[in-house]
């Protein structure tokens, strides 16, 4: 593998040579040898047989009644962003907009990753090494409280917490002490530290908030510390700042138990490996199809593919189906008795190669197997399954908008399974290539797609009834996911709708009529929802609601800074805060609104998040929460 | 009605692409990470009274630095705990993960509806579960179909039972059913229940695999790479550089497949690639194919290539131009052609070839190595429609929703060459589309294709010296394609009224109108156009119609006065100012034109100096004295009342705070403050100005 690298760095190299235009490579590589030098070999072209993918079928797509009736939009108009794209842009380069406070974050960052280096380094801190980061008179705390208190023990996982330090000290010396408190027990430690918060006291001080997260494990023990310091500033122009004193707000520490090694455990391998698709297909990465796959199969780079789990065959073992991206074939695979799982795409006619976001199984027709609907970008298919796993298309219709999550319940109480389906981008027809043949996003906060609400009408046959349910209501703002629940108690399904551009809906059911009630129950969470979950976390009867949106510290630190949007009321203010918190967690109260317990409760660092489940995953009869997140990751280190 | 043709389309404003989105697309295309590298995250609820959850994820292993998607769950190994699948953007991407919390007590249910008012799979039961010995002794669960993002998990419902000694029963409200208890349940099962039966045992299956640990091994990111392109994407103009150093065009021949490769002496690939490509020469001979060699050894910032080396190295291959170096401009032109393919932008790697049927269309790209045999069996697919190179182009097989495939968009690649302002070079290869598209019009489809390109080109041609002339006749072309088409419409009325042929603009976007009857912005635009060209009774007759259905618009009505005032007609222009200002009281130019006809009418009965005194004065103290327009119409309107000194140090003010190039405004001005220097009013001539 090592020349096929050596060959990629000397192609790239000439590039940097070559570009004035072109000149999109990353930079640092430096060309090693000069011209003429002999490069290795570049790596062989592939396989000769040209692939022949089999005859594909005829699919009736109906397609729905036409809307009313769209103009395409001009060029050249002043129009939003697709959040969170959006959101990815604003944090390209805050500096440029002249935030000062931007300015020092950065500078202060690299101090902190100086202390980080220290930290995760193998002997004990000294005062000396830490003249470069902090003043003399630096005034710190132990970064590991003497005493902590244990609020959680279950064998497994154990929860020490502490409040804010008190036993102050000063000098290098002293602060190298305190640092040094959290490495003792630790051999190997990953220490990350975050600026959130930014206030500028003085002309020469800045005095900043810090999400700590730092990762002590060994071989047979795990343990991690979490976070939040108060850090003060000493700055001068033209100079690093230099830390002048270190507080402790709030500190916890998780202890790996005494029963057992680390929860979860990959076992991806073990349940797969038996099958060429897992190799040739799910351990490669999506940008190696995005290299040489044409874009206009279907291929993009933010890569939202879900996954459906239920049991096709009839066995009460679960079957997976795994969505993938144009050009690639979704994927079944059934679960042998021994736990292992078996590929049966092709005997289950269920390998669509258009891009595909999500899929459920559910018995549409209740003869008791489990049928597949699945959200093929502007569209919706439905296949039904002859019990043995084999399915045939019976339903096929376009969408008014890019699909993303379904959700399925019987909205309507009459016995069969109705699904909602989200809708992001408009339609392809209302999005007609701009002038520059480049898929503008002409949208505002209003005019996303439209979510559909689809009836079920019994023999597969499926209404929409997006308009006549009042689904309609609040229904163009970006919607990433969807879930149902009862919510209020009254015998019907009442659907949760997380937006990412606009707030959230909560549509409340009377009797197959739906309206937003979010205002009314205080969860419109202003913020970029992508993913919903209910559960009664709190044993009192009621369901609570969970959504992922976007912790971002550049948005934290950007949202408090005074000059940020200083003619808005506050309360306009506190809502682009919020935006920035992260994600949010809403706790039932019996006829009431619900209450915001999210930063009380420890959840909103969920990072730029997307799939969200409460899961008791310590099986202890309260439900947890994982979290999945990371936007784009690439070799390129320029993250913010 | 907020923006007129004229303001909407000036040449540079097409081209004005908001910048923030193409500088975000090119990064989202151009491997920038964003908010990547960030851990899963595992909250554990502390199970206190008051909601508390900690931050678990390195200890619980869950945090992977994958780029997360999906997750969902089941307890896949019938151990009585929850286990996890997750989907990922970066490889692995798909996860399984085993959970370690057992041995814990635990009860699992799995409903199955009667089909008739219960849904079979159950979906919306609720389930309460009432525990002995536990200090939280009702539980809730709803099974779900699709929570979360782009997830379903099994439909086993799952209780840990924690603190609980015992199950004292269940209760399970069917969705449009009657509750159901059972009783008799015991921890450590799992359990099937019939809407109305009773629970029955389920023994999971034996002779499970054990779960073994493993870290997935994704596969490493491998460059080179066989692209086959849909059809109809034309080669962009290629340039070498001849021995004398100047530039001469180049084209492939007429009718004859070409591969076109790029290579470099000091490249030993290229040279290992060109030998085994040489030594099958008799091959591409027969075949009919031609080979094209560009030599890249002395672009970029390199000058230390041999030209000797190179030379005698393009003898020993004997292809055509062996020996030739490409132009610059030419391997720009072969990056954008490669990267409009892919949503993954990457810099063009040496070797790199581009196999090109006998119309000068793509076929397939190679980036890195290919042999002979492998470009020999894909001229084969020189003839194939979409389906067939689409199905060439994927690895695995499956099946597509529609069976027709697309052709390529190739107005992406003049797109690309705008973005990195060539917008030239982009309007060179439009016309090389629109060459190889005009004969194949009467296709289906590509008609529409054609005249997109050609409104494309139009839309660029304005801002480009060398072919801003040729805008009206490409619109014309895209307009006659695509008869129906607004944009296309608009932006060629916009080009002839910029022409001076303001006749045949007004045509174009009556013509708008006729195709949109509901969009009111075009009558707008068309009775703006109407004004702008002095047909005031026909924009007369635009706006009435407007207005009829947009009573409230108060831009329109604004204009509506000035069409009423050009048409001499100053009382029926002072009843629609006054209109517009109580529709919109902020409309501060509607109350300007309204002072100044006040003020500066000729008809003494028109005039009305203490109303335009009043409006004037309260102009320019909402403006804060900075407005010079509102400054001069104070003068104007003090003048009126003969209060002269006062007018001229309002003129001055005004004056002083024109820019310094303010052309006809300003000497409007300066000549005004003579007549008030001399003690005599303004007024307007009395035909309209």
């Amino acid at each position: 593998m090592q020349f096929l690298r050596t060959g990629l760095f000397r192609t790239a190299a000439l590039l940097v040579r070559l570009s004035a235009a072109v000149a999109l490579v990353s930079c640092g590589r430096k060309e090693e040898g000069g011209a003429g030098a002999n490069p290795p070999p570049a790596p062989a072209a592939p396989p000769a047989a040209i692939t022949q993918a089999p005859a594909t079928e005829v699919v009736p797509v109906p397609s729905t009644p036409a809307g009313p009736q769209e103009t395409a939009v001009a060029p050249g108009q002043e129009k939003k962003f697709i959040a969170p794209l959006k959101d990815a842009y604003d944090r390209m380069d805050p500096l440029k907009d002249g935030w000062e406070s931007e300015a020092f974050s950065s500078a202060a960052m690299v101090q902190l990753h100086h202390l980080e280096d220290l930290l995760s380094a193998s002997g004990p801190i000294t005062g000396e090494s830490l003249a470069g980061i902090a003043a003399k008179t630096v005034t710190s705390v132990p970064v590991r409280p003497a005493k902590t208190e244990n609020v959680f023990d279950d064998g497994r996982l154990q929860v020490l917490r502490a409040p804010a330090g008190t036993d102050t000290a000063a000098g290098l010396d002293a602060f190298a002490a305190n640092l040094n408190t959290i490495r003792t027990a630790a051999p190997v430690m990953e220490p990350h530290l975050k600026i959130y918060r930014v206030e500028r006291t003085s002309p020469s001080s800045v005095t900043t908030s810090i999400i700590v997260d730092i990762a002590a494990n060994a071989p047979d023990s795990r343990r991690q510390f979490n976070g939040t310091w108060s850090c003060d500033w000493l700055t001068a122009e033209g100079q690093p700042p230099l830390l002048t004193a270190v507080r402790v707000l709030a500190f916890e520490e998780i202890v790996q138990g005494k029963e057992g090694g680390k929860l979860f455990m990959d076992a991806t391998t073990a349940v797969m490996a038996g099958n060429k698709s897992f190799q040739e297909q799910l351990l490669v990465p999506t940008d190696h199809w995005r290299d040489r796959l044409p874009r206009d199969l279907g291929l993009d780079a933010v890569a939202n593919h879900g996954l459906a789990i239920g049991d096709i065959n009839d066995d009460e073992l679960d079957d997976l189906y795994i969505c993938q991206q144009g050009g690639l074939p979704n994927r079944m695979f059934i679960q042998n008795p021994d736990g292992t799982l078996r590929d049966v795409t092709a005997e289950s006619a269920t390998g669509w190669l258009d891009y595909c976001a999500s899929a459920l199984m559910v018995d549409l027709d209740n003869d008791g197997d489990r049928d597949l609907i699945v959200a093929q970008d502007f569209r919706v298919l439905i296949m039904s399954n002859d019990g043995k796993g084999r399915f045939t298309l019976e339903f096929g219709s376009s969408t008014k908008a890019q699909s993303f999550s379904m959700a399925a319940a019987d909205y309507d109480n009459d016995g069969l399974v109705d699904f909602y389906i989200s809708g992001y981008n408009p339609a392809a027809a209302s999005m007609r290539s701009g002038a520059m043949g480049e898929p503008m996003p002409f949208h505002d906060a209003n005019n996303g797609g439209e979510s559909m609400l689809w009836r079920n009408a019994g023999n597969f046959n499926f209404e929409d009834v997006t308009r006549v349910s009042g689904i309609s209501q609040n229904n163009t703002r970006f919607t990433f996911a969807a879930a149902w629940e009862d919510f209020d108690n009254d015998g019907d399904q009442d659907l949760y709708v997380a937006n990412d551009y606009g707030r959230n809906c909560l549509y409340r059911n009377n009797g197959g009529k739906f309206s937003d009630a979010a205002a009314e129950f205080r969860v419109e969470d202003t913020s970029s929802g992508m993913a919903v979950t209910w559960s009664d976390f709190n044993h009192d009867g009621h369901m609570d609601l969970y959504t992922s949106n976007m912790f971002s510290s550049a948005g934290n630190r950007i949202t408090y800074q005074q000059q940020f949007k200083k003619d808005l009321p506050e309360s306009v203010r506190a809502e682009f805060q919020h935006i920035a918190q992260g994600n949010s967690l809403f706790l039932a109260v019996p006829g009431k609104p619900f209450q915001d317990v999210s930063i009380k409760a420890g959840v909103t660092l969920g990072r730029w998040a997307w799939g969200s489940k409460f899961v008791d995953f310590n099986n202890d009869g309260f439900d947890d929460v994982l979290v999945t997140n990371g936007f784009i990751t690439t070799a390129d280190s320029g993250d913010l | 009605m907020s923006q007129s043709p004229v303001n909407d389309f000036s040449g540079q404003a097409t081209l004005r692409y908001k910048q923030g989105w193409r500088a975000l697309n090119r990064l989202l295309h151009e491997d920038r990470s964003f908010s990547g590298n960030e851990r899963d995250c595992a909250f554990l609820n502390c199970g206190g009274d008051s909601p508390s959850f900690a931050t678990v994820s390195n200890v619980t292993g869950f945090d992977f630095p994958d780029d997360g998607r999906g997750l969902a769950t089941v307890d896949w190994d019938f151990d009585g705990d929850l286990d996890v699948w997750l989907t990922a953007r970066t490889a692995p991407r798909v996860r399984f993960l085993k959970n370690n919390a057992q041995p814990r007590p635990f009860v699992a249910f799995k409903l199955r509806g009667d089909g008739i008012l219960a849904n079979r799979d159950a979906i919306g039961a609720r389930l309460e579960l009432h525990l002995r010995g536990s200090k939280h002794p009702v539980r809730i669960r709803t099974l779900r179909g699709g929570e979360g993002f782009l997830s379903q998990s099994s439909n086993w419902l799952h209780f840990g039972l924690g603190d609980a000694t015992g199950i004292e029963k269940l209760v399970i409200r069917w969705p449009g059913g009657k509750p159901q208890e059972i009783t008799g349940l015991e921890a450590g099962k799992f359990y099937r229940i019939l809407a109305g039966k009773g629970a029955e045992v389920f023994t999971p299956p034996a002779g499970r695999q054990p779960l073994t640990p493993s870290e997935s091994q994704p596969a490493a990111l491998d460059e080179s790479a066989r692209i086959v392109v849909p059809p109809g994407l034309p080669l962009p103009q290629l340039t070498t550089i001849t021995a004398d150093g100047t530039t001469q065009p180049w084209e492939p021949k007429s009718g004859r497949p070409t591969v076109i490769n790029i290579w470099a002496s000091w490249c030993a690939p290229c040279i290992a690639e060109l030998t085994e490509w040489a030594a099958h020469e008799d091959a591409f001979t027969a075949a009919g194919v031609d080979i094209v060699a560009f030599n890249t050894d002395s672009l970029g910032e390199n000058t230390t290539s041999d030209p000797t080396k190179v030379a005698a190295l393009g003898k020993k291959f004997s292809f055509s131009l062996a020996g030739a170096r490409l132009h610059e401009q030419g391997l720009h032109a072969l990056d954008h052609l490669q990267r409009s393919v892919l949503d993954r932008w990457k810099p063009l790697p040496l070797p790199a070839t581009f196999l090109a049927d006998g119309k000068g269309e793509l076929i397939a790209i190679y980036k890195g190595s290919v042999t002979s045999a492998q470009l020999l069996a894909d001229l084969k697919l020189s003839d194939a429609d979409p389906s067939q190179r689409r199905a060439a182009a994927i690895p695995f097989p499956g099946r597509w929703v529609d069976e027709k495939a697309g052709r390529a968009d190739p107005q992406r690649v003049a797109s690309l060459m705008l973005d990195h302002d060539e917008a030239d070079a982009a309007i060179e290869y439009l016309d090389r589309c629109i060459a190889v598209l005009t004969p194949q019009q009467e296709q289906p489809g590509r008609k529409d294709q054609l005249g997109d390109i050609y409104y494309m080109a139009g839309l660029l041609q304005p801002a480009s010296s060398k072919h801003k002339n040729r805008a009206i006749a490409s619109l014309t072309a895209a307009r006659d394609l695509i008869p129906v088409d607004l944009r296309i419409r608009k932006a060629l009325a916009q080009e002839l009224f910029g022409a001076g042929r303001a006749e045949e603009a007004a045509a174009e976007m009556l013509a708008a109108v006729k195709i949109n009857s509901t969009d009111l912005s075009l009558k707008a635009d068309l009775a703006d156009l109407y004004e702008r060209s002095r047909q005031f009774a026909k924009a007369r007759a635009i706006y009435d119609e407007f207005l009829a259905a947009n009573p409230k618009d108060a831009p329109a009505r604004y204009r509506l006065a000035g069409v009423l005032v050009s048409l001499n007609d100053p009382r029926a222009a002072i009843q629609q100012y006054k209109q517009t200002l109580s529709d919109s009281p902020r409309t501060l130019e509607a109350a300007n034109a309204l002072a100044r006809l006040l003020a500066g009418h000729p008809d003494d009965a028109i005039r009305s100096p203490d109303e335009a005194l009043m409006l004037t004065q309260r102009l320019c103290s909402a403006t804060k004295e900075k407005n010079p327009d509102f400054l001069d119409s104070l003068a104007l309107a003090l003048a009126n009342k003969g209060q002269y000194p006062e007018a001229v140090a309002a003129a001055q003010k005004a004056i002083s705070l024109l820019p310094a190039n303010s052309g006809p405004a300003g000497e409007g001005i300066k000549s005004r403050l003579k007549l008030y220097q001399s003690n005599q009013p303004w007024r307007s001539p009395a035909s309209p100005p």
